[in-house]
């Protein structure tokens, strides 16, 4: 309505003034223009001296305005105005028509159910179905333009027709559409691209770059997009799981952390009931309240892992009535689940109830193996559930090679005198270069009170020692704790997600669980926690103030946890603890898994993306160290890739050059199913033996099912396309709007032409109601 | 006061010195063979002045005590035999050789005292005259399920190997007691110890005369396992320790069987902490 009153006002649309430049065509030179100018001046001037008296202030400004703007209309009408246009000639143009064929155009959140694909089938038509009806927007633009058709998803392709697309691609690459349509239009005289699609684009997701490179590209080429936006932006009712976050490989029996994201649109106040299902099993589930606001939120679930092998893990929630959308309710993972046990030193300075109830409490469990090494009396050691004669005989390792290969290492109350240089910086390396996980207990040599301020750990600790840390007192020749307190163990807020500190999935009832069990004891000065850290348990003594007692950061590669009092045993011990109980056990295990379970193997190896397509090209990347995990550049590095079908090849890794220790290979999977990765590492720097380190990991073709997550129309993301490339967003009914904006394209062979002005009914309507506004005034003064 | 007042006081006192006597002398007989009740009296009695005793206390905060269990028993032998002189001459012994971090005072403990299990480590003696109430057979047996460690020592014979093993049939329905064979790493902990020696008593080993008891000839070191094997209660049996720990510094009881008595303890002590 606005756009056609504007065109007959003014004669031409407003995207031709945008586009156009307004000129003057002054047909009597400069003095003639001054001269009636200043005549002009004198003309108003005397009629405003003379009626002066009469009219008043505000009449005289009114009468002088309207009277000056006509004749300044006039004389502009007199200077000849004109809007000069480049026109594309018909015919002699091209225009790329991008229609989009991925699966997500078959979603149904058009009025009365209708797919998006819809909108593209009526703008494109058959040629049978041409002319029918109201001119589709692909006759129109065949009226002026040579069209080409490609449609897009993942890949890019020319078409005839709109009946060619089968809506059934599993990516949307709008970006890399783009580029390759421009390339092959590069030699043509292009009006522009028309990019018919939802916009939910799912491969650039993010990449702000890249977005602002090939859009940068496709300016300076002056090649205009004209996307045509379908679907809608916002579903009325829809859940959606976002990708889960699992490890690739965790250690069997372990307690999994999985974090979730879930986004909920127009379910304000439901209830949805989140299940993770390994293969068909149900493993775990949460309640979660929506808050129907679209804003994502993440639920933690935590699930067993206890068999092993590879699993595929679910997670699903039940549709609701009404949602748009079911195929985004669901979310699938592989993951590896390891036996191999995980390696641990336990190294107390003296003989500790601390160790034999951690020994007890990991007895149960496979896949922790703690090695114990016991300083009985000075210079004397005591082996425990060491692998073979030779492990530990030489008391705390004082190479890097053997410190290395534990996963973890447990420090008790051992002072840090104990150890040399070497080996505090090797504990350090450990953590930080290694990956290993380091949990260091309370004790009258431990922290502070063991000196260790000053030393290469303090930095890897959670929690800060501070600087008064009393030197022991001496009682006769061994000291004696100075600073013992009581302390009621709680969990904090995070200690009650955390997978280590929540014994009970209710946080509620976690903290009761807690709140039943004795006291533990502290004898160590401590700092606060530091900025990384995460305090999972607090004690409250005496002191208002609770400190922390379990508390974990990252360190580097790896993961350093403390635990600052000195007899966790006595939730094993005390007459007040059921002889059933378990809090003990399970939460010695859960901290032991949790701190070594990640430190990476010699060999690690990852394969991207972890669900591609069939044909697509899959990155198998592998991060090589050797004994001492320093990373090797020269090794041999093969990956075997068995398919689903059991057929096994050979994929060469090299090294990237980019990272030391970093291969990579490629490999293109042919059909669809699980394959799995083995890779080898051997040749120079690594020992040539059994030992030699092989790592596996999976990853899955032909099922991608991006095109149903994230799914809403993304009309920005198309808005920006228009913008940064000088076109302009469409809907799939202003076809004829976009026609013109098309005609009116700078680029591809054009033809000049000039529109006066002076002649269109803006004028003319202007000066008539200038001079009425004139009459009007003396009329109601009653003058001449 | 009239003459015949007098003579009425004198009997009056007369007569109550001489009853207050016959009772005084009834009671030392009866102390002779305490009733059960006057036992757990004379227990708890014995305990409060050790719990709260103004010479030592508890302090808390060290890494172990020394502990005896304190149980029932019946005639005079029970559980303080030696105590508190083995447990400190000991202790003495087991800081200066070890590392630990051990309170050096004794400290002994009831079965059903509710902190029991804040000593994870039970030494006890003459077991053969052990006669434990209900609960405090409840209490041992879920002290050692829960990982508590006992250490049996100093008795005699067949006739109290009888009574003790009852009494562990109370604590530990079903578990056999067996025997420990050297190569058991309890004999390595810290020291190696190569063969099983009887301890005599402070008597006989001063005297140089026979180191056995009653019809206890040979020494032996049994246990007792749970169900993942692990040694719960540690028996020695017609030997004294305890005795080798009490006359340590007697220039006359023979060196030999002191080193051996502190080499076993120490040996148990380690173990059980590691174990």
């Amino acid at each position: 309505m606005f756009l056609s009153a504007f065109e007959w006002l003014l004669g031409s649309p407003p995207v031709a003034f945008e586009r156009g430049q307004i000129e003057l065509l002054v047909p009597w030179g400069l003095f003639w223009i001054a001269a009636a100018v200043v005549g002009a001046l004198v003309f108003f001037l005397l009629g405003y001296r003379r009626l002066g008296r009469r009219l008043g202030k505000r009449g005289r400004l009114l009468l002088g305005a309207a009277r000056f703007a006509a004749i300044a209309l006039v004389l502009l009408c007199l200077l000849r105005p004109q809007l000069v246009l480049s026109l594309v000639v018909p015919q002699e143009n091209v225009v790329g028509v991008l229609l989009d064929d991925s699966r997500s155009m078959q979603i149904a959140d058009g009025e009365e159910g209708r797919p998006r694909s819809e909108a593209l089938l009526a703008a494109f038509p058959d040629e049978a179905a041409a002319g029918r009806g109201e001119a589709a927007l692909g006759d129109l633009l065949r009226e002026k333009f040579v069209t080409r058709l490609f449609r897009f998803s993942e890949e890019t392709r020319r078409v005839t027709g709109a009946s060619e697309l089968g809506f059934t691609g599993a990516r949307t690459d709008l970006l890399g559409s783009l580029t390759r349509v421009a390339d092959e239009l590069a030699s043509l005289p292009v009006a522009g691209i028309v990019l018919m699609s939802d916009g939910a684009d799912t491969v650039a997701g993010g990449r702000e770059e890249d977005l602002d490179q090939t859009l940068l590209d496709l300016r300076t080429r002056g090649i205009r997009v004209y996307p045509v936006a379908v679907g809608r932006p916002e579903f009325d009712a829809d859940l959606e799981l976002g990708a889960p976050d699992v490890p690739a490989r965790v250690l069997r029996g372990s307690l999994l952390e999985i974090r979730l994201p879930l986004r909920a649109t127009g379910l304000a106040g439901r209830t949805a009931r989140v299940e993770a299902l390994d293969e068909g099993r149900i493993i775990a589930t949460e309640t979660v309240r929506l808050s129907g606001d679209s804003v994502e939120t993440a639920v933690t679930l935590l699930a067993p892992a206890e068999e092993a092998g590879v699993r595929r893990l679910r997670f699903r929630v039940a549709p609701f009535p009404g949602e748009v959308l079911t195929r985004n309710n669901e979310q699938s993972v592989l993951m590896e689940v390891d036996d191999q046990p995980l390696r641990l030193l336990y190294f107390e300075g003296q003989p500790r109830w601390e160790l034999k109830f951690l020994r007890r409490a990991v007895a149960g469990d496979p896949e922790l193996h703690v090695a114990c090494l016991i300083r009985t009396a000075e210079g004397k050691f005591y082996r425990v559930d060491v692998a073979d004669a030779g492990e530990l005989a030489g008391g705390f390792p004082d190479t890097r090679e053997e410190l290395f290969g534990y996963d973890g290492v447990i420090l008790g109350s051992v002072e840090a005198s104990f150890f040399s240089q070497d080996q505090l910086n090797m504990l350090r390396d450990f953590v930080s270069q290694r990956g290993g996980g380091l949990l260091t207990l309370g004790g009258t040599s431990a922290f502070g009170e063991g000196g260790y301020r000053d030393t290469p750990l303090a930095e890897v600790l959670p929690l800060a020692l501070p600087e008064e840390a009393a030197p022991p007192a001496d009682a006769g020749d061994r000291p004696v704790p100075t600073a013992f307190r009581e302390l009621s163990v709680l969990p904090t807020r995070a200690g009650s997600l955390h997978p280590v500190a929540r014994l009970d999935p209710d946080p509620l009832a976690n903290t009761d669980l807690y709140r039943n069990l004795p006291p533990l004891s502290a004898v160590n000065r401590l700092g606060r926690p530091k900025p990384g850290a995460t305090v999972l348990l607090e004690g409250l003594g005496a002191s208002e103030e609770p400190e922390a007692v379990l508390l974990v950061q990252r360190f580097g590669r790896g993961r350093s946890a403390s635990l600052t009092v000195q007899d966790l045993w006595v939730w094993q011990m005390d007459a007040s603890i059921p002889l059933e109980d378990e809090t003990h056990e399970v939460l010695s295990r859960r901290l032991l898994r949790w701190l070594a379970s990640e430190a990476p193997r010699r060999l690690e190896v990852s394969a991207a993306p972890a669900k591609s397509l069939v044909g697509e090209r899959v990155t198998l990347r592998a991060r090589v160290e050797d004994e001492r995990f320093l990373a090797v550049n020269d090794a041999f590095v093969e990956a075997e890739v068995t398919g689903p079908d059991g057929v096994i090849s050979g994929v060469p890794l090299r090294w990237t050059g980019q990272g030391d220790g970093e291969y990579s290979g490629v490999y293109v999977p042919t059909g669809p199913g699980t394959h799995q990765v083995e890779i080898r590492a051997g040749g120079a720097g690594l020992r040539e033996e059994s030992e030699a380190p092989r790592a596996v990991t999976l990853f899955e073709a032909g099922v991608v099912d991006d095109e149903f997550f994230d799914a809403e129309a993304d009309p920005e993301l198309l808005a920006r396309i228009a913008e940064a490339t000088g076109g302009r967003l469409f809907e799939p009914d202003e076809a004829e709007e976009l026609l013109t904006d098309l005609s009116l394209a700078e680029s591809g062979t054009t033809v000049v032409e000039r529109r006066e002005l002076w002649n269109v009914p803006a004028v003319f309507l202007l000066l008539f109601g200038l001079l009425a506004a004139d009459w009007g005034v003396r009329h109601a003064r009653g003058l001449p | 006061m009239s003459r015949r007042g007098i003579l009425a006081a004198a009997f009056v006192l007369v007569t109550a010195v001489l009853f207050g006597g016959t009772l005084l002398v009834r009671d030392s007989a009866s102390a002779l063979q305490p009733s059960r009740r006057q036992i757990r009296e004379m227990l708890a009695e014995a305990m409060r002045e050790d719990l709260g005793g103004p010479r030592f206390g508890r302090p808390p905060g060290h890494d172990f005590y020394f502990t005896r269990a304190a149980y029932t028993s019946y005639g005079w032998r029970g559980w303080s035999v030696d105590y508190p002189k083995a447990d400190r001459q000991f202790l003495i012994g087991l800081r200066r050789i070890t590392n630990l971090d051990s309170y050096e005072n004794e400290n002994s403990v009831l079965l059903t005292d509710p902190d029991l299990g804040k000593y994870p480590f039970l030494y006890t003696v003459e077991v053969g005259h052990m006669a434990m109430t209900d609960d405090e057979v409840l209490a041992l047996r879920r002290y050692l399920h829960q990982g508590g460690f006992l250490v049996v020592d100093d008795f005699w014979g067949t006739a109290e190997w009888v009574n003790f093993a009852h009494e562990m049939g109370r604590v530990l329905p079903g578990r056999p007691i067996e025997d420990i064979s050297l190569d058991h790493p309890v004999f390595r902990a810290f020291f190696e110890v190569n063969e099983i020696v009887q301890v005599p008593n402070v008597g006989q080993g001063i005297r140089g005369g026979p180191t056995w008891e009653r019809d206890g000839y040979h020494p032996v070191v049994r246990g007792i396992f749970d169900d993942e094997g692990r040694l719960m209660v540690l028996v020695n049996w017609n030997t004294d320790l305890g005795d080798a720990w009490e006359w340590a510094e007697n220039p006359y009881y023979p060196l030999h069987f002191s080193n051996y008595a502190y080499a076993m303890g120490i040996n148990f002590i380690i173990y059980a902490m590691a174990h």
